[in-house]
């Protein structure tokens, strides 16, 4: 049951350098955000913890002091998209999982990484 | 604790002055106060009485405000003259039959129009200058009027003149000395002046004695004057000094000067020790001063007296400087070069229209005036040598010399140095407010009230926080974020100059990182500025703003609202009946705008496309309302239709919104077109607002709605459509090309250096010599423009972007709508309540 696994979720042709797309697995909205270098690959929550909007992959990607966050489009609040982490000094985290690239495949771990989401759920 | 009866006769500029000072000083609860008002109108800005009739209306220039008046507790007799002073008894009668007694009484009568005993001059074209009710009068005498005179050359003069020539008539000057200005200029000066207001189309006569006026029998006057020379007019207008307002003072015993005028101590106290003069009636040693700021400093210095403090009135600076009809002049000091071994220097400059003269004492190292013709640019700077007596350099000429470093070292002022004389602020107080943790300009202004009078000293006001901020070891920041240290206006002249066309090229050569939410979107509206191209493409895709990389609206429940071009509001019945069908089956709830469209609310993501399809099918245009871009042009009916319509503002309108959509711009820029002076479209409360006349189109620029609503200036008037989009299209670029990021067209005016006089200057006069790159660069815009869903549809890669998710068909299921009177809204906190771990889904 708590075995994580690699899943394969989409190709790199479906990300957008810089910026954000979104995979459903299951009934879970994935946000992936793609390092403009292609390097890397980000997966959190697409839920807004603020608002509780499916809307974080339509965000703008940022970098600050070599962390590289997304900026939500409601109401710009900043998660750092490693940790998930408010950038802003807020108590919301962003759910994430690790993600990586292989080949043309997109992978991520079905187990997040951090757990501390704070959600009335 | 009884509190202190002040009675204050007058609410003129120095009368207000004195009120709102007590106020500001949070002491005018230490008096009950009772204040005669003359006119039927509190104060307002006689300074600027000119834009009364260029535009501006009462409330613009109105100062007092009696709401605030009331709330501070003050008895107000508006329309109330005062008929007669008791000293004996401190008791002073009104015109309404009120008797008021004072501990305090404060005179600030001011002056009336002094009009010279010509036998004629009580006819009725004659009027005087001083108040609103004269205004009115002129103007309405205007009306059936060709010719126009103002008698009296000086600077009230001049401003009448320019008063004129705003309500159309053709103007003479008649001036009883050799030249005009004669108390702030030298002949040299005079006669530049008088060769640039000659072009302007206004008659000068000097040394011009008037003998007689007479009515002919077409209505019309006659002048006669000394010399034998005769001169016709419609309406003839006095403005050749002032005199004191000293006849209650007078008749109540108090002490005057010989020729009039209250006289008065270095506390402001008349010959009665409960009895205060301020402003224009007062006389000090000798000297009546006719202009605002010593009246300040003169209201002050009695509040000072009343709190038992000292502040004495030491004289005034009758320095000036202003702008008449476009022409600017600036006199400092002692001008004329009488003082004892005064020697002067000159520049004049024939090619540009220049005079410049500085007077300086026999040793040459202390300035003792200065008179500046055709530029006034120098004034700041040589008031401040002047006023604090500072050591010239060695070659004091080199300061008329086009600045190069080491011609013109800035002078080093003192901390008591006067920057602001309209509110007396001094070097040091500006200093000591940085250093109270006021770094913004901004900020700095509001607290000293530096640079909000006249504005005069704004320049020097920047200049000496932006360094006082730096010696406090802060930094003045103009940087866009922290990944580029550039400020927008430059990063925009980097990417016209270098040809830069991505975001990818601005960062890699002039910046650091990654980007943020702050550059990437400011930066793609420089892009979309310069170049125009679509948005969406590949390599801009990722810097777009949420909004604008779906080319609507996003909602609080991440939804999309539409909202397609509706050019000034005009639309066929087929259209309004696809916008319903659309609208029905999409399920979009609808609203009309303030910009006269209609707004669909509630599309989903992968919904745009579809409905744009069927949009785009009936002849709809993308609106633009998503960007930071030209929205709509809101229009009234216009003279089609409207029995009052003097211009057609709806074929206006419609050409301007045709024009300038697609426009992308530091922050969103909104117009207006009014069909008559009705003004039904409130065209004032726009970015660019035009209202017709009977002669062609007023221009209003950079106002704005919102919380802190500001009317549109006045900018140009009666123009063509032709010459009105040519001004629209420098004004626009040029605003596109210095505007810092999300800068509305209101505030970026308000940082402009020159403000109002220099946008003119750039855009009418073409000062910058740019208005020809500014017509090309905005045409080519015009051009290229593309409706961006259109392009969008175009490109099936572009549309596919619209799916939810790039893995699956599915819709969003998160969403959740209900109905709300009839129509489909969001639930309230809607969204997704359970996360489901992704092991679970497992």
């Amino acid at each position: 049951m708590n075995q994580s696994t690699w899943l394969s979720v989409c190709t790199t042709d479906d990300l957008l350098a810089g910026g954000g797309v979104c995979v459903l697995i299951g009934k879970q909205q994935v946000a992936l955000f793609l390092e403009p270098s292609k390097a890397q690959v980000f997966a959190v929550s697409n839920l807004d913890p603020m608002l509780h909007v499916e809307s974080v992959s339509r965000g703008l990607m940022g970098g600050i002091d070599g962390q590289t966050y997304v900026a939500t489009p409601l109401l710009k609040h900043r998660y750092e998209l490693a940790t998930g982490r408010s950038l802003d000094g807020g108590d919301q985290h962003l759910k994430c999982w690790p993600a990586r690239i292989l080949g043309q495949t997109v992978e991520v771990l079905s187990a997040p990484v951090c757990t501390t989401e704070a959600h009335h759920g | 604790m009884l509190l202190t009866r002040l009675a204050i006769v007058g609410n003129g500029m120095v009368g207000h002055c004195l009120i709102q000072s007590l106020a500001d000083q949070g002491i005018i609860d230490q008096y009950t106060i009772t204040l005669f008002c003359e006119e039927p109108k509190l104060a307002y800005d006689r300074v600027n009485l000119t834009k009364y009739l260029s535009g501006s209306n009462a409330e613009d220039l109105s100062l007092g405000n009696i709401t605030d008046y009331e709330s501070w507790g003050l008895d107000v007799k508006l329309g109330v003259a005062v008929e007669k002073i008791d000293l004996q008894s401190h008791c002073v009668s009104g015109s309404d039959g009120s008797h008021t007694q004072y501990d305090k009484l404060i005179l600030a009568t001011g002056s009336y129009p002094f009009v010279p005993p010509v036998p004629g001059h009580d006819l009725d074209p004659c009027f005087v200058y001083r108040t609103l009710a004269d205004l009115d009068a002129i103007e309405a005498a205007a009306k059936t009027a060709k010719t126009g005179v103002v008698v009296g050359g000086g600077l009230l003069g001049l401003e009448a003149a320019k008063a004129l020539v705003d309500l159309g008539l053709t103007t003479h000057v008649v001036e009883f000395s050799d030249r005009l200005m004669m108390q702030q200029l030298d002949a040299e000066g005079g006669a530049l002046l008088r060769q640039k207001i000659t072009a302007l189309g206004v008659q000068i006569h000097t040394s011009k004695n008037t003998q007689s006026i007479d009515l002919q029998i077409d209505g019309s006057l006659s002048m006669a004057f000394a010399d034998g020379s005769q001169l016709v007019t419609d309406l003839l207008v006095f403005s050749a000094g002032i005199r004191p307002r000293d006849q209650l003072a007078r008749d109540a015993g108090l002490e005057l000067g010989e020729r009039g005028g209250i006289t008065i101590d270095d506390n402001c106290l008349t010959s009665d020790p409960d009895v205060y003069a301020i402003g224009e009636c007062a006389l000090w040693q000798g000297r009546i001063f006719g202009l605002v700021a010593p009246g300040y400093q003169m209201a002050k210095v009695v509040i000072s007296h009343l709190q038992n403090s000292e502040q004495a009135f030491t004289g005034a600076d009758m320095s000036t400087k202003l702008k008449l009809m476009g022409v600017d002049v600036a006199s400092i000091g002692d001008a004329q070069g009488t003082s004892v071994g005064a020697k002067s220097y000159r520049l004049t400059d024939e090619r540009n229209g220049t005079y410049q003269k500085l007077v300086v004492n026999s040793d040459g190292d202390k300035l003792l005036g200065a008179i500046l013709v055709g530029d006034a640019s120098l004034y700041g700077e040589l008031l401040q040598y002047c006023l604090n007596g500072l050591a010239l350099p060695e070659h004091p000429e080199m300061l008329l010399l086009p600045s190069t470093s080491e011609a013109s070292p800035k002078p080093e002022l003192p901390d008591s140095a006067t920057i602001c004389s309209c509110h007396n602020v001094t070097k040091g107080d500006l200093c000591n407010t940085v250093q109270a943790g006021h770094s913004n300009l901004a900020d700095v202004k509001a607290k000293t009230k530096a640079g909000t009078g006249c504005g005069g000293c704004g320049p020097m006001v920047a200049d000496i926080v932006q360094t006082a901020v730096l010696s406090h070891g802060g930094e003045v920041n103009h940087d866009l974020c922290g990944h580029f240290s550039y400020s927008r206006q430059a990063l925009y002249d980097l990417v016209r100059i270098k040809q830069l066309k991505t975001f990818g090229q601005v960062l890699a050569q002039y910046g650091s990182g990654i980007g943020c939410e702050i550059c990437k979107p400011a930066v793609a509206s420089i892009l979309a500025s310069c170049w125009n191209q679509y948005v969406l493409a590949g390599e801009h895709l990722a810097q777009q703003d949420s909004n604008d990389r779906f080319l609507a609206n996003i909602q609080k429940n991440g939804t999309y609202s539409v909202v397609p071009r509706v050019a000034a509001g005009e639309i066929k019945p087929a259209q309004l009946i696809v916008l319903g069908e659309v609208a029905q089956e999409f399920d979009l709830y609808c609203k009309i705008t303030g910009g006269q469209r209609i707004d669909l609310l509630g599309a989903q993501q992968e919904q745009l496309p579809d409905i744009w399809q069927r949009l785009i099918e009936a002849g709809f245009e993308t609106g633009q309302a998503y960007g930071k871009s030209v929205r709509t042009v809101k229009s009234c009916v216009g003279d089609n239709w409207c029995r009052y319509g003097t211009g057609d503002s709806m074929g206006l309108a419609i050409a301007l919104e045709n024009r300038y959509k697609g426009l992308r711009s530091p922050h969103k820029l909104k117009f207006a077109v009014s069909g008559c002076i009705r003004e039904c479209a409130e065209a004032r409360s726009k970015d660019i607002g035009v209202i017709a006349t009977d002669k062609g189109w007023n221009l209003y620029v950079c106002g704005n709605g919102g919380i802190q609503p500001r009317h549109a200036d006045l900018f140009a008037t009666d123009l063509t459509s032709e010459t009105l989009i040519k001004y629209v299209d420098r004004l626009l670029m040029f605003y596109i090309k210095t505007a810092d990021r999300l800068q509305r067209t209101s505030t970026w005016l308000g940082q402009l250096d020159g403000g109002l006089d220099y946008l003119k200057q750039v855009v009418i006069e073409d000062y910058l010599k740019l208005s020809g790159e500014f017509e090309e660069q905005m045409q080519s815009l015009v051009n290229s423009y593309k409706c961006e869903w259109k392009a969008t549809l175009e490109d099936p890669e572009a549309s596919a972007r619209f799916k939810p998710f790039v893995n699956s068909d599915a819709k969003d299921e998160s969403i959740q709508m209900h109905l709300v009177r009839g129509q489909t809204s969001p639930v309230p906190n809607s969204g997704r309540g359970d996360l489901i771990n992704l092991t679970q889904v497992l």
